[in-house]
């Protein structure tokens, strides 16, 4: 350890001690057409010294004595080493590398050269991440690569995404597999994107296989940076910039919200003080910093290399501001050191600190984002002075709350239960989590004999978190108040380990190359929480909200959950002359989730591909690659499945039944019928693509089909009611995604004038193939009071919207008779104004058996376009993403609640008389068949323009003279323009719920951004 | 070297699969297996309570599934209420006899049932009556699995007949016939009473439990029903004569707290204020809310202009309404009116008042039986009061005894009896003595059954096996043959492959 540190500090000290010195001069050219070549990087190896050429091409650099060898490199080119001997003019030519060829990508258990992976893989590069002002990578990947949807949860700092490859393959949870350095992880959240080397993400079946039990929703391989053996670098990068809400929904005005509420027949009553109109969305909204900090150090000398850094991330909310807030500190240790000539031994570690508070919203029971959109506009935030109702609240010993002035907060007679003054609300959130992870591996590398390679690599993801709130003593109204305090911190603790050990052993003989992995792991997960309550504090206050301070013993639960899973893996690798490629993949696993007689997967794959343009008669000058590909193969899935499912057992977990007198008799009952035949789900995928390069890799060109079927979905069972228990979960469910996906690069690098433009589409199509007979369809997600709107149902897309389809508007009575009479209806008694409900079922009735599918949330084609200009010192970076084809239900509306507010949609669109329109239903507030109908469905395409970034790196000569080698000053715009047709909050914002998605109930909406940089290296 | 490497190789390939079935395996946490549970006395104690349990989720679930509900709406002495019409769709149904068997609250009340009727069953086949105290929760469960096989024949008729644990392939089972169920339900009634104790041999923790009364109450009900007076007649005669019971002088506090297991109580689901709820803990989609979350439901609601004035009543959710039918069926000196249901004059006169045009299904009258009360629930320790209440669902009373033993005894000929025990009823309330005979004394009894047990879920069952009903509810859209029963629920009708036609009409 100590002579680590030693070697540690010498290798800072070398940068400083320089003895003798010698000068070195001389031009660097194209070593195709003799061009002269600025801004090569120029090292003396070994330390930090070097410098670039500059515009023709020219350098100098100063040499300690003892130093002998020069690296040349630059992009685009192969690297160079020299060796001085002596010499004090030197003169290098550079050869430009057919990159895209050449290019190695990792996949499973190793790396592969890009020409000749067989499947469908994707890359993005630490470049592509580094500009943006993101906390979690996934982000970075929205319209970067075809295929690839990625849904943000919610703009609330520090939320999560929903990441898609190839379509929502599951009924549940379709997140892929996230494998850090080898290191399997289910979340991001604490990774640095500044971290990242590169993001290879696994969209078809074989390059998933080796994953096999848990790769049925694709692959995410993420590689942290390491040191390089020639380069000592210290970076430090720094972006901060502003956020504010784009163009979100509008509530009503005061004046429309009365005329509104009057045309519909209610009283709306006003208060003192009269000639209010608050707009609680301005209100609330506000602007919010962020800020994005990465300092590393890294480098290496011949046997060792290392990599050493810390971030922090910080983001206020746009909405809550402090109280919605992402703080994360990271520090890596990356490092590698060959020990013997046949050891090499290392770790890839990462803590994180972070500490997020949120504040509610995608729910129309009191969050504060529904509460901006649905409190009365007739009162205004807070009040000067007492009024009469806040006073009536004081006389009765209530708890109207008070802003940081003590100034007390509007109150509404009109909107009363759960929808509240959101800045009220916002005052009284005090939730707050915070966790800390230790994640990363070590590992070592034995090289016995050459060509053979035997890891064996233990890894650890182990976190820590707290979620600490409490809740003061408040009334907002008659029907929402509390009149004590209480504290409740809930712990939970997740530890897995990973251990793995494979052999890879690769030989040649006459041109056929080949490649064989095999190799076995274990794993094992644990899960320990703890939620506890209690209260009334003694003290209302932050510093009082602690269970020692509180008057009363408080409530306890938790549980712990052990599950475990062990594999084994084999692949196979090869290819004729670069030429003929094939590969085959094996993985069987074992998980302790299933019963005895399922417990073990086997996931099967194979995969080949032809490279034409490798062939003798390939006479086509212009393209100079061309590949044919395609693959086959089985994954596997587990992570919808919950504990001991697969059998029977007695639960006493909130069984119990209250005495006569006090206390209860605690009960005990089977937890649910038993299904012993649960087994994994499984997806079948096969792709076929080509990759075709023109005109020496400057177009490149590559197109995929795919079929993805995912079968044995669990879905619930469905026992006839009459069995008397809960139902056990049963594989029977199929869901088949298949689209194109084409990717198309142009690039250009010689001159002042460069750049690289990466353009991808894909389409997708999801449907439901099979559903277990029994059940008609699977209820998903509720909206408002009594509506279920989404389902899971054969023939249809995965949680299609179900609801009432409209046929336009009654415009007058005659209309409405002509109608019943046409139908024979019964019971059915709209007005002029109403919707025209469609009576799917002939059956005399309208009712809800008369639903039907009103809307898609998937999208049918997903896009995105990367265009990097650079111009002498000056770059240029725009960055875009859509999609198009998909629906949102603008959802944030209760039919129980008649005197809330509505969106201005509502005011504008509404029917005021005969011919006025045919779109959109009168002023009303409760009938189901106007707010549970398609007329609250909207296309939600959107195109949204993430980044534009102007950057500019200061001239080498100025920089010189500090001993910086590059900087680099930047701004950009994020997120900044969205162009959609959707009226409602953000159509990119998701919801939590993976039975939600495109249900609008007010979510948070991503901030637009206008952020500024820098970054130095020395 | 080599040999030293390949042997750490094969160590290192080897190692985890020699181990690899014993590290896959995982004992359960936190949970039995079914093998190693049922066998002692407190294992039979807990099991027991389970089916219990269901009652109270059953009648009260934060769904808004009730069977309560689901026993009420159908009358005439309610509207459904509520925030309007959109306010929870299938239980307006319901109100509007618009219901079929896809309605999910009239599922609920199939589904619970048989909730019940699994866990009554496991206590039966899997306890060895090896002590008294086993002896007596095998008897509480025969009481259970009678009450809720009652429940599923007087609601809908011919159902499958469930006694013992199925296997996977014995899911499906065909629906029995009625006498069937009722053999059943009689057998099982004759065992409890055999063996369970007298209300008073209870203690006062265990007073919520099964009694002998009860046993003989639900015994003499079922026989009613079958429309056997004599044998109905004597049950109930046993349960008068066992001097266990008697009405309280204070009709108006027999739905308060103090009176919960009182004297004129035989029968009771039991909710509880104790677990102090508040909004951000609330259980709404478990089965652990303890409190009986559906009185909030059926309070009037705030935001409808409720002002309780200086009464101890609390605003609620607007469910449930009462007609101005139930209201005129009590005359003026009717004790029981004020505790029953109120007009709006009243409440005025108690410095209270309502804003009737925002109010949606008010018709001018208070429901007051069930009515939110503040000393119903408690705001100790931070709770919310909304979500605590622990009023009692008073499932088989006393005067219900009484009332029920009138018209056996007046079908059984013996009119005599038959108004002695009627009169005690009506006494009580305030009301001279019927003398009337024949048709008119029947049609007294069935005056009082609506006054005395308003609101208690009793109308629409006795309407149906009365044959009043089309008389009283068809301006409400009951259809005589159809709504008679309740429909076999949609998912019953889709995965059970023995049944294959539902009740008439649907």
């Amino acid at each position: 350890m100590r002579k680590g540190i030693l070697t540690f500090i010498s290798l800072f000290i070398c940068v400083l001690a320089f003895g003798q010195e010698q000068t070195i001069s001389g031009t660097i050219t194209d070593a195709e057409n003799g061009s002269p070549l600025p801004g090569v990087n120029i090292v003396v190896e070994g330390t930090t010294m070097g410098t670039t050429s500059d515009m023709n091409g020219e350098y100098e650099i100063i040499v300690p004595e003892d130093q002998d060898v020069l690296v040349f490199s630059f992009v685009g080119y192969e690297r160079k080493t020299v060796q001085i001997n002596g010499r004090s003019t030197i003169n290098v030519s550079l050869q430009p590398r057919a990159e895209e060829l050449e290019e190695v990508i990792v996949v499973g258990y190793g790396t592969q050269q890009k020409s000749l992976v067989t499947g469908s893989i994707s890359k993005v590069e630490s470049e592509d991440l580094t500009g943006l002002p993101i906390s979690r990578a996934e982000e970075a990947l929205e319209g970067k690569t075809a295929g690839v949807s990625v849904v943000p949860t919610s703009g609330s700092p520090g939320a999560g995404m929903k990441v898609r490859i190839r379509g929502t393959g599951s009924n549940q949870n379709s997140q892929p597999l996230y494998i850090v350095d080898g290191m399997k992880t289910g979340d991001i959240s604490f990774l640095s994107p500044s971290d990242i080397e590169s993001i290879e993400i696994l969209k078809d079946a074989a390059s998933a296989a080796i994953y096999g039990a848990e790769g049925a929703n694709g692959v995410v391989l993420i590689s942290t940076k390491s040191g390089s053996k020639d380069e000592t670098k210290i970076s430090y990068d720094v972006q901060y910039g502003m956020q504010s809400a784009g163009n979100t929904a509008q509530p009503m005005t005061a004046d429309m919200y009365t005329t509104y509420m009057n045309e519909a027949g209610h009283d709306i009553v006003q208060d003192a003080p009269n000639n209010v109109s608050t707009n609680w969305v301005d209100q609330t909204f506000q602007q919010a910093p962020m800020q994005k900090h990465n300092l590393s150090f890294s480098g290496g000398s011949e046997n060792s290399t290392y990599m050493f850094s810390g971030s922090y991330f910080n983001q206020k909310g746009i909405v809550g501001g402090d109280k919605a807030d992402f703080n994360r500190y990271s520090i890596r240790f990356n490092s590698t050191h060959e020990v013997k000539d046949w050891i090499e031994v290392g770790n890839n570690l990462t803590y994180t600190n972070f500490n997020r508070s949120a504040i509610s919203e995608d729910n129309v029971f009191g969050s504060v984002i529904g509460n901006t959109l649905m409190f009365d506009p007739l009162v205004p935030v807070t009040y000067d002075g007492t009024p009469g109702i806040i006073q009536d609240a004081l006389d009765n010993d209530l708890d109207p709350v008070t802003n940081n002035e003590g100034e007390y907060y509007g109150v509404s007679r009109n909107t009363l239960g759960e929808i509240v003054n959101p800045l009220a609300a916002i005052q009284n959130n005090k939730g707050n989590t915070e966790q800390n992870k230790l994640f990363g591996n070590v590992f070592a590398r034995l090289k016995p004999v050459e060509g053979l390679n035997i890891t064996s690599r233990f890894g650890v993801d182990y976190a820590s978190q707290l979620y600490h709130t409490w809740s003061p003593k408040y009334w907002y109204s008659v029907e929402n108040q509390s009149n004590s305090t209480d504290v409740r911190d809930n712990y939970d603790r997740w530890y897995t380990w990973l251990w793995e050990n494979f052999a890879e052993y690769s030989f040649s003989i006459n041109n056929h190359n080949v490649r064989v992995l095999g190799g076995v792991s274990a794993q094992q997960f644990t899960h320990k929480y703890l939620t506890t309550l209690s209260g009334p504090l003694f003290k209302e206050g932050e510093t009082f909200a602690q269970h020692g301070s509180a008057e009363l013993e408080g409530r306890l639960s938790g549980n712990k959950q052990v599950s475990k899973q062990a594999s084994y893996y084999a692949r196979i690798n090869y290819d004729y002359q670069n030429k003929y490629l094939f590969e085959a993949a094996f993985r069987r696993d074992g998980s302790s989730l299933l019963g005895p007689e399922y417990k073990w997967g086997n996931f099967p794959s194979v995969s080949a591909g032809w490279v034409v343009s490798e062939e003798d008669f390939w006479g086509v000058d212009a393209i100079n690659f061309f590949k044919l590909r395609g693959s086959w193969g089985e994954n596997g899935s587990l992570s919808n499945l919950g504990y001991d499912q697969y059998r029977a057992l007695i639960t006493t977990s909130g069984l119990r039944y209250p005495t006569a007198t006090t206390g209860y008799y605690a009960a005990a009952e089977p937890q649910a019928l038993a299904n012993p035949e649960l087994r994994w789900e499984t997806s079948i995928q096969s792709n076929f693509g080509l990759d075709v390069y023109f005109w020496n890799s400057r177009v490149t060109f590559s197109a995929d089909y795919y079929q993805k079927v995912t079968k044995d979905l669990l879905t619930p069972s469905s026992p006839p009611l009459s069995v008397g228990n809960y139902a056990p979960y049963v594989n029977a469910g199929d869901v088949t995604n298949k689209g194109f996906e084409f990717q198309l690069g142009l690039s250009k690098r010689e001159g002042d004038f460069n750049y690289n433009m990466n353009f991808n589409l894909s389409t997708n199509d999801n449907e439901v193939t099979y559903l277990n007979p029994l059940l008609d369809r699977v209820s998903g997600a509720n909206v408002g009071t009594g509506w279920t709107v989404t389902y899971f149902e054969e023939g249809k897309p995965v949680w299609y919207f179900r609801g009432y389809e409209t046929a336009g508007i009654f415009q007058n009575e005659a209309q409405i008779q002509d109608y019943i009479n046409e139908h024979g209806l019964t019971g059915y008694n709209p007005q002029p104004g109403d919707p025209i409900i469609v009576n799917n079922q002939d059956d005399g009735l309208i009712n809800a058996e008369d639903q039907k599918m009103i809307g898609n949330p998937h999208p049918d084609i997903l896009f995105g376009a990367n265009l990097n200009f650079s111009y002498k010192n000056f770059d240029m970076r725009m960055y875009m993403a859509g999609q198009a084809g998909n629906d949102i239900l603008m959802a944030w509306n209760r039919t129980d609640r008649a005197t809330y507010n509505r969106p201005q949609y509502f005011y504008d669109n509404r029917w005021t008389g005969e011919g006025s329109t045919n779109d959109f239903f009168r002023a009303q507030t409760q009938s189901p068949l106007a707010y549970h109908s398609d007329m609250l469905v909207f296309d939600g395409s959107y195109l949204r323009v993430k980044q534009i970034e102007l950057g500019y790196t200061l001239p080498e000569n100025m920089l010189r003279s500090v001993n910086i080698s590059k900087a680099r000053l930047f701004v950009s715009l994020n997120d900044y323009f969205t162009f959609t047709k959707y009226p409602g909050m953000d159509p990119v914002a998701g919801s939590f719920n993976v039975q939600s998605l495109g249900v609008d109930r007010g979510v948070y909406p991503i901030a637009k951004k206008v952020m500024a940089g820098l970054s130095v290296t020395f | 070297m080599n040999i030293i490497l390949s042997t750490i190789l094969v160590a290192l390939l080897l190692l985890p699969v020699s181990c690899t079935e014993d590290f896959l395996q995982t004992d359960p946490i936190g949970k039995a297996t079914v093998d190693n549970f049922y066998e002692t006395d407190k294992d039979a104690e807990m099991a027991l309570m389970s089916a219990y349990d269901i009652l109270q989720w059953k009648h009260a679930s934060g769904s808004w599934n009730s069977t309560y509900l689901v026993r009420l709406l159908p009358t005439d002495d309610v509207n459904a209420g509520g925030g309007g019409e959109g306010d929870q769709p299938r239980l307006q149904r319901i109100n509007n006899f618009n219901y079929g068997p896809e309605n999910d609250a009239i599922a609920a009340v199939y589904q619970t049932d048989y909730f019940g009727i699994y866990r009554a069953n496991k206590v039966i086949n899997n306890t060895e009556p090896e002590t008294d105290y086993r002896e007596q929760i095998i008897a509480e469960a025969k009481f259970l699995r009678a009450y809720y096989y009652f429940e599923l024949v007087s609601m809908f008729g011919d159902v499958p007949l469930n006694l013992e644990d199925l296997a996977p392939s014995e899911y499906s089972q065909p629906r029995a016939p009625k006498e069937d169920i009722y053999d059943q339900i009689e057998s099982d009634l004759q065992d409890a009473i055999a063996v369970l104790p007298l209300k008073s041999e209870y203690s006062d923790q265990d007073n919520f439990r099964a009694s002998k009364g009860a046993a003989r109450a639900l015994l003499g009900k079922a026989h009613l029903f079958q429309e056997e007076w004599g044998d109905a007649a004597g049950y109930f005669n046993d349960v008068i004569t066992s001097e266990e019971y008697d009405l309280i002088d204070d009709y108006g506090t027999l739905f308060t707290k103090p009176e919960e297991f009182g004297e004129e109580s035989l029968f009771e689901i039991n909710y509880t204020s104790e677990e102090q709820y508040n909004w951000g803990n609330f259980p709404w989609a478990s089965r652990g809310v303890e409190s009986n979350i559906i009185i909030q439901l059926i309070g009037q609601r705030w935001d409808q202009g409720f002002n309780p004035g200086n009464t101890d009543l609390l605003g609620g959710w607007g469910f449930l309404p009462a007609t101005p039918e139930v209201y005129s069926a009590y005359s003026q000196d009717d004790i029981r009116r004020p505790s029953s249901v109120i007009s709006e004059d009243t409440l005025e006169a108690w410095g209270g008042g309502i804003n009737a045009a925002d109010a949606y299904g008010y018709e001018g009258y208070l429901r007051i039986k069930y009515h939110p009360r503040i000393p119903e629930t408690t705001w100790e320790g931070g709770a919310t009061g909304e979500l605590n209440y622990g009023t009692n669902f008073r499932m088989i009373r006393y005067a219900d005894v009484l009332l029920m033993a009138a018209e056996a005894y007046m079908r059984d000929d013996n009119e005599d009896r038959a108004r002695t025990e009627l009169n005690k009823v009506r006494d009580r309330a305030g009301l001279v003595d019927v003398t009337a005979s024949g048709e008119d004394l029947f049609d007294a009894i069935v005056q009082e059954r609506r006054r005395e047990l308003a609101f208690e879920g009793h109308r629409f069952l006795d309407l149906v096996r009365w044959g009043l009903a089309e008389q009283e509810l068809s301006d409400r859209g009951f259809v005589e043959g159809k709504h008679n029963l309740f429909p076999i629920p949609l998912v019953e009708m889709r995965n059970n492959r023995e049944i294959t036609e539902n009740n008439p009409g649907y």
